[in-house]
């Protein structure tokens, strides 16, 4: 590590010497007149020390490797051509090796075009994109022919000649011109398609290499567009060095701090506000001569000039802006542009119909490409719920949990920790999901609170159901049982008495176990009615083959429940046999009964069919209803078949776990 | 013996039976019956269909249990409420005494000890609501549907347990008459007639509960 940047610490000294050396000479550094040399002076100053930086993060990195190869031989252009020039022009003889040192600069400076390819490939972790893997190798061997050919054969017995022209106008011969001509053109066509690559390994990237990429791209894009600033308008020589330094920036941020920005806005904004202000300026300048010359006013002095190009600026801008920020999205975050699109219309459409509980979170998760992103909430009250309403258990391992707080309480977003590598993705899509989060949040709480009601509604049935049952064997072992005790207390009384009590005490007695009787058989009418008797000592297909075998109609039973239901569904099931079975001999004397009861997978059916007059209803105040009442109270659900003229079907099913 | 949980009914029950010049001995659960009736062999038991510990079933599962263990006690089981289904098991698995009445019959204590005399000595007696039940109350479906009005009434009497000679002086008809019933309801559910009371009812009864 230390060597590392001892090296870088010698290159930056390098260009350092070399730059104040040739300002003393009043040497530009330029072979020839262009913003070459400052390219170099910034290039050894500021690459040394990150491709040191780099390197020393990730060892053997190819980027930081090419970084630093830049950097250095940048550093020995710039020392080289300054000593050179020294000793050749300023001061001739003042410096040894003066004239190899410009053959040294001149090379050094033709190598660095062919490390542009090879940057432009393998950034930003090392490896180029598939079918432009050959783009490194071409480089590097294009780059020693070129070397021996304008080095060796071509180069001027006089590096002063090289020094004060253009590079290849001072060559020996036209083979090493066109040589150089050649090899500059191979390297920046290179580059080209090395970009070309770079955005066909954007497109297939995803995550942290996505937002590498971006920053990558963006530096290109600043970089290139300002070396054309400053190709149309000379005087802007200084933007090639600014864009260079954006462009050293966010190669920077690229390999250290992907996420410190949001750099799709950065992007978007860069490219959205510089054109907005090309346009803005252009309307403003037409409308103030426009409106200077039609009021014969001088332009740009106008009050009213000004005033009237501000607002038009302002009418023209915002549909613009609108419309440009939305073809950006779409353009630079096809992805995200999605995203934001459908959770708008979820948003929309969820005004017109609730979604289904869970919709959003499904929604979510497809647009951050996670199906294990999970969407809780956390109420003011402390409950976590998921989007059922049902408890949510903790977030497990090796997931990244982020917090969204809505009106009240909180949406909890657990999602894979690569989502959040496109973090910004992530923070816009809930940004732009706050009103069905908030939606989603009502429909838990909501959710919770049903489940509450049907518990508490599955409760009261239950207690109404052990109550009865409770009450007929408090009939039985109580009341009946001590009426039939009292009659017998009588009759033995009536058998031991005096035989001269006479027939009229007799009749009495008679008269008294005759009315115990009748209270009895009263008493066990009522008890009948209560529960029957028999469904809770026999089951359901005993209490329906007694029900059966005592109706005034043919009655078909076909029962197959091979484990004995728990207490409450048991008697949802007699109720609803009962209820039917009673609504068919009203409705449809005489006709033939058929009941069924199956178990079926994890349910339970009852079905009772009539072949009566059909046409019954469900509605409210009919027996039916009720029913329905009982069913839904232990999460089943009754259907009525009711078709005119063609008998009557009605049916339960009951979840029932086996 | 009786089997019953109820105190006051049990006493009431043991009292008018000794009275009667039984001899009686009282049990209040299923448990204890089993026991007592391995240790004293009685000649009848009276064994209340609902008992502790779940007041459902348990004296009709006694019973099952006492026939599996082989023991042929003449069993007379009362209930608060009808039911057939394990009652016609019983009846068709047991080859000795057995009845099947409702509680407050006995009240009508003549017929109640008649009964139990009955199923004492191997006979039947099954409760008249229980028969109707089984018969079917207006329209009783099938084969049945083609007995004639007086023959069902035979038919409700042979099932309760009487003979040809109660059933004729309970209908207040001649004993021969009630034999050419008895003979053609035997021929109309096509079954074989045997002398045997407690076979021809226990055939009717396997033939209803078949049919219904």
């Amino acid at each position: 590590m230390a060597g590392l940047w001892t090296v870088a610490a010698l290159a930056i000294g390098a260009t350092v010497v070399g730059a104040r050396l040739a300002s003393s000479d009043g040497y530009a550094l330029n072979f020839g007149g262009g913003p070459d040399g400052w390219m170099s002076v910034t290039m050894g100053l500021s690459l040394p020390g990150l491709a040191a930086a780099i390197l020393t993060l990730r060892p053997r990195d190819r980027v930081g490797l090419v970084l630093g190869a830049q950097g250095t031989l940048r550093a020995i252009t710039v020392l080289a051509t300054a000593w050179s020039y020294h000793g050749l022009v300023a001061a001739p003889g003042s410096l040894p090796w003066a004239s190899p040192a410009s053959m040294v600069g001149g090379l050094a400076l033709i190598a660095t075009p062919f490390l542009l390819p090879l940057l432009v490939a393998w950034v930003p972790d090392g490896q180029a994109a598939r079918s432009f893997a050959w783009i490194p190798r071409a480089a590097l061997v294009m780059l020693p022919v070129v070397l021996v050919v304008v080095g060796v054969l071509a180069w001027p017995d006089q590096g002063a000649e090289i020094l004060t022209s253009d590079v290849s106008t001072g060559l020996r011969g036209t083979i090493g011109e066109a040589v150089l001509s050649g090899g500059m053109l191979v390297a920046y066509s290179l580059s080209a398609l090395g970009l070309v690559g770079l955005l066909e390994k954007w497109r297939l990237s995803a995550g942290v290499m996505r937002q590498q990429l971006k920053w990558v791209l963006f530096g290109v894009v600043v970089a290139v567009s300002t070396n054309i600033a400053a190709a149309i308008v000379p005087a802007l020589w200084m933007f090639r060095v600014g864009g260079f330094v954006a462009m050293l920036l966010s190669l920077g941020v690229a390999v250290f701090r992907y996420r410190l920005f949001d750099i799709d806005r950065l992007i978007k904004g860069t490219i959205l506000y510089g054109g907005l202000t090309g346009v803005l300026l252009g309307v403003v300048a037409t409308t103030g001569a426009v409106a200077g010359s039609a009021f014969r006013l001088g332009t740009g002095t106008s009050v009213v000039a000004a005033s009237l190009a501000t607002a038009l600026a302002l009418i023209v801008l915002m549909p613009v802006h609108r419309w440009a920020q939305d073809r950006l999205d779409r353009l630079f975050d096809r992805g995200g542009w999605e995203a934001t699109r459908r959770i708008r219309a979820f948003t929309a459409s969820s005004g017109r119909q609730p979604p289904e509980p869970g919709a959003l979170q499904a929604l979510l998760g497809e647009v951050l490409d996670d199906p294990y992103l999970t969407l809780t909430y956390r109420l003011a009250d402390g409950a976590h719920l998921d989007p059922w309403g049902r408890p949510a258990t903790g977030p497990p391992d090796g997931v990244e949990v982020d917090d969204v707080a809505l009106g009240s309480g909180v949406a909890v977003v657990t999602h894979r920790r690569t989502t959040a590598g496109d973090g910004n993705r992530l923070r816009r899509v809930l940004e732009e999901s706050a009103v069905p989060l908030e939606h989603g949040r009502m429909q838990a709480d909501l959710g919770r609170q049903l489940t509450a009601l049907r518990d508490s509604r599955a409760r009261l049935v239950e207690a109404g159901d052990t109550e009865r049952r409770r009450i007929e064997r408090d009939l039985h072992d109580g009341a009946q049982s001590q009426l039939v005790a009292l009659g017998l207390a009588l009759r033995s009384g009536q058998r031991r008495a005096d035989p001269e009590l006479g027939p009229a005490a007799d009749a009495l007695i008679d008269q008294a176990v005759a009315g115990i009787q009748e209270a009895n058989a009263e008493l066990r009418r009522f008890a009948q009615d209560v529960i029957s008797p028999l469904l809770v000592s026999n089951g359901i297909g005993a209490a329906v083959s007694e029900l059966a075998a005592r109706l005034p109609a043919p009655v078909a039973v076909d029962i197959d429940v091979p484990t004995r239901p728990p207490g409450p569904i048991e008697s949802v099931l007699w109720y609803v046999t009962c209820e039917a079975t009673t609504n068919a001999l009203k409705h449809a004397p005489g006709a033939a009964i058929r009941i069924s009861i199956h178990a079926v997978d994890d349910e339970l059916r009852a079905e009772v069919t009539d072949g009566g007059p059909g046409g019954a209803t469900c509605g409210r105040g009919s027996g039916l209803r009720g029913l329905v009442d009982r069913v839904e109270a232990v999460s089943g659900r009754l259907e009525v078949i009711s078709p005119p003229g063609a008998g009557t079907t009605v049916r339960a099913v009951i979840p029932c776990a086996s | 013996m009786i089997a019953e949980d109820s105190v006051m009914l049990r006493e009431g029950l043991a009292r008018i039976l000794a009275d009667e010049g039984f001899e009686v001995s009282a049990v209040g659960g299923p448990d204890e019956l089993l026991e007592s009736i391995e240790k004293l062999s009685p000649d009848v038991a009276i064994v209340d269909v609902r008992m502790p510990p779940t007041h459902t079933d348990e004296g009709i599962r006694a019973a099952i249990e006492i026939r599996r263990r082989g023991h042929t006690t003449p069993l007379l089981l009362f209930s608060q409420y009808i039911e057939t289904t394990r009652a016609i098991e019983l009846l068709r698995g047991g080859s000795s005494g057995f009845g099947y009445l409702l509680k407050d019959r006995i009240l009508d204590v003549d017929d109640f000890l008649d009964a139990l005399r009955r199923v004492a000595n191997g006979g039947i007696a099954i409760d008249p609501l229980i028969v109707s039940a089984l018969v079917g109350a207006d329209s009783p479906p099938g084969l049945l549907g083609s007995l004639s009005a007086r023959e069902l009434d035979v038919l409700r009497l042979m099932a309760e347990g009487l003979t040809n000679t109660a059933i004729s002086s309970r209908l207040h008809l001649a004993r021969r008459t009630v034999e050419t019933h008895v003979g053609a309801i035997f021929t109309k559910l096509h079954l074989v007639p045997t002398p045997d009371d407690h076979r021809r009812v226990q055939a009717v009864l396997a033939y209803l509960r078949d049919d219904s």
